[in-house]
């Protein structure tokens, strides 16, 4: 059994709107082992975000705990949470969020600086990483606005992997793309995962799911339901897409 | 070092407005440097050339019938006075000097050029030949109404025209411009001899004090004594007279008129700045909320990414505020040539390397506090 790094206690989140509570996410109890590609799923209003943002550090929880390798870090000041995750989380966004302002290289860096001193030290591994995931030197220096959605994801990928955080997380990170670029993109976040990077995907796209080997389905603010699979092969697509559309119809998605 | 980073991108992105708001910058300080330097140069001016000319900070120009020994001894005795001696002299209450635009009612004052004191060290310039029973030395004061050396010079007094040539022009604090309400002239021995023939002389009571208060209250005391010791049949009316308090006052008055336009377009620009400051960080900030967003999920906390902004303003404010300082002794020596025209005297400008820090110090501060005092943005992200 993988190490737990990850783990909720009765986590709860509430938000107010016109004077009403809203609660969002109820007494989830949760652990993300390490290595795992674990995917959030549930129907729209489900608590998913809500869910991968308190896991990550960038929302504080109404109630409850989130440990992240033994430490509460929903007891964490602001700037204690922007250090937990510079050190130890990567983000993927729907949106991309590049810095329009910088080049590929440079939005990459300026992650990769955050933790590093040395630009000569961080440059060629940005270098290489960015080849890696098939943008090649010639878009290096391209702002987002010059470069397809796709290759902007990319960049995004690499940006949350330079510091190797122990965790990545992603939010729809294929929402915004045409087919072919969200494949790219899922090809890459499964290579990475094998390589033993931990990842938690929030999506409500099947093929997206298809690829983690935990899914956890959210409805009503709690965990519904899981389902393990083996870790994704490409030759076992068809099986595993008929076990999870199961569970997804047992989930009531 | 990541701050310096993102806050360099940032004036990357934005270079047309952030070179327009430095241009400002530079312009404000620019405007309150040569304001500042002026209000203190203009007092300055008056205190170097009053000492290097060796000129009387009092001088009392009084008739023969006005004049008694007792004050002149009252003058010399009294505890504030440092030097003194009294001369002659040739004085005209209402003197006329037509020029192209205009004519110049003043007192004037004659002296022998060839006779020197304890007091007068002049130095001339721009002197010419010219024939010696007209040559006349003209103050300085006099080259801003056009005349130049050689020019013929008419001084009118009592409906009788004294024709001149000026010879040379000197400068001088005592009677060297119209608003000290005198104007001081040297003649040649000759020329010297053949005005007094005409209108006679007169007696020039000179003093020197510790200090510019000092000679103003030897002035008071001086008059006090003049009134209360003067016969009925006698005028206490002098044909002028002047303390160098009042004359350093007279003087400055123009460098100030100057240095407070200037300063108030400074205000001006000043205000408008901070305005433009204070509007384009709100504009920043509700423009930039992804970025933020993204800068904190990244890693940044909160102080850093606002300190990246506040920054940029420091930048922009600190170059803006250099290029003004710097090029404020490119074009003082302007300024100082107008006051030179205006005053008579040399102008030396003398660099305040304590000034200008204060001025980019000041600078700096301004939008550092204004860019940091949170606008609705940055209170978001602190909550956030």
């Amino acid at each position: 059994m993988s190490d737990i790094i990850l783990r909720t206690e009765k986590l709860c989140k509430s938000f107010s709107t016109g004077g009403n509570q809203q609660h969002v996410l109820k007494n989830i109890d949760l652990e993300i082992r390490k290595g795992d590609f674990t995917i959030i799923m549930g129907s729209s209003g489900s608590g998913k975000s809500t869910l991968l943002y308190a896991l990550s550090g960038m929302d504080r929880p109404s109630l409850g705990k989130v440990e992240f390798q033994k430490r509460d870090i929903s007891k964490c000041t602001n700037d204690e949470l922007a250090v937990f995750r510079r050190d130890n989380c990567g983000f993927v966004f729907q949106s991309i969020y590049l810095l329009d302002n910088m080049s590929a290289l440079d939005n990459v860096l300026t992650s990769a600086l955050l933790k590093r001193k040395s630009k000569k030290e961080v440059l060629e591994e940005t270098k290489q990483l960015l080849k890696k995931v098939g943008i090649d030197e010639n878009s290096w220096n391209k702002f987002p606005s010059q470069m397809s959605g796709g290759e902007c994801q990319r960049v995004g990928i690499v940006r949350a992997l330079i510091n190797h955080p122990r965790i990545v997380f992603a939010d729809e990170p294929t929402g915004a793309l045409n087919s072919a670029s969200g494949q790219a993109v899922l090809n890459i976040l499964t290579e990475v995962n094998r390589e033993g990077q931990s990842l938690v995907v929030v999506t409500h796209d099947i093929k997206t799911a298809m690829r983690g080997n935990r899914i956890l389905y959210i409805k009503d603010g709690n965990i519904r339901g899981e389902l393990n699979l083996p870790f994704y092969e490409e030759q076992e697509t068809e099986k595993r897409r008929k076990e999870v559309q199961l569970f997804l119809e047992q989930m009531g998605w | 070092m990541k701050i310096w980073r993102l806050t360099l991108f940032n004036l990357k992105k934005r270079k047309g407005t952030s070179v327009s708001l430095l241009l400002l910058i530079f312009i404000a300080t620019l405007f309150l440097c040569i304001g500042l330097n002026i209000m203190t140069g203009a007092r300055n001016i008056y205190k170097i050339n009053h000492t290097a000319l060796n000129e009387p900070d009092n001088c009392y120009i009084c008739s023969q019938s006005m004049f008694r020994k007792e004050y002149y001894e009252f003058l010399k005795n009294n505890e504030l006075t440092e030097k003194s001696e009294c001369i002659r002299v040739i004085g005209m209450t209402e003197g006329e000097i037509p020029y192209d635009g205009g004519t110049i009612e003043i007192a004037l004052m004659f002296q022998n050029y060839d006779e020197q004191g304890k007091f007068f060290s002049p130095v001339f310039t721009d002197l010419t030949e010219v024939s010696a029973e007209k040559a006349i030395y003209a103050p300085e004061t006099l080259r801003q109404y056009g005349f130049a050396s050689g020019d013929m010079l008419t001084i009118g007094y009592k409906g009788n025209q004294y024709k001149f040539q000026i010879a040379g022009f000197f400068q001088t604090t005592c009677f060297g411009i119209i608003h000290t309400g005198g104007l001081r002239f040297y003649l040649p021995q000759e020329n010297y001899e053949g005005l007094k023939q005409e209108i006679g002389e007169c007696y020039a009571m000179l003093a020197s004090a510790e200090s510019y208060k000092n000679s103003y209250e030897l002035d008071m005391e001086l008059k006090d004594y003049i009134r209360k010791n003067a016969d009925s049949i006698t005028k206490t009316e002098m044909v002028i007279w002047g303390n160098a308090l009042e004359c350093e006052g007279a003087y400055s008055y123009m460098g100030i008129i100057m240095a407070a336009i200037l300063l108030g377009f400074s205000v001006i620009i000043t205000i408008i700045c901070l305005l433009v400051i204070r509007f384009r960080i709100h504009n920043t900030i509700e423009t930039s909320m992804v970025q933020i967003g993204t800068l904190q999920a990244l890693g940044f906390k909160a102080g850093e990414v606002i300190s990246v902004y506040v920054l940029e303003y420091v930048l922009i404010s600190t170059v803006g505020a250099l290029a003004g300082i710097s090029a404020n002794y490119m074009v003082l020596p302007v300024f100082g040539k107008a006051l030179e025209g205006i005053y008579g005297l040399s102008w030396k400008f003398f660099g305040h390397l304590e000034k200008d820090v204060c001025c980019l110090l000041f600078c700096i501060l301004l939008s550092a506090v204004l860019s940091f005092f949170p606008p609705e943005g940055y209170i978001v992200m602190h909550r956030s």
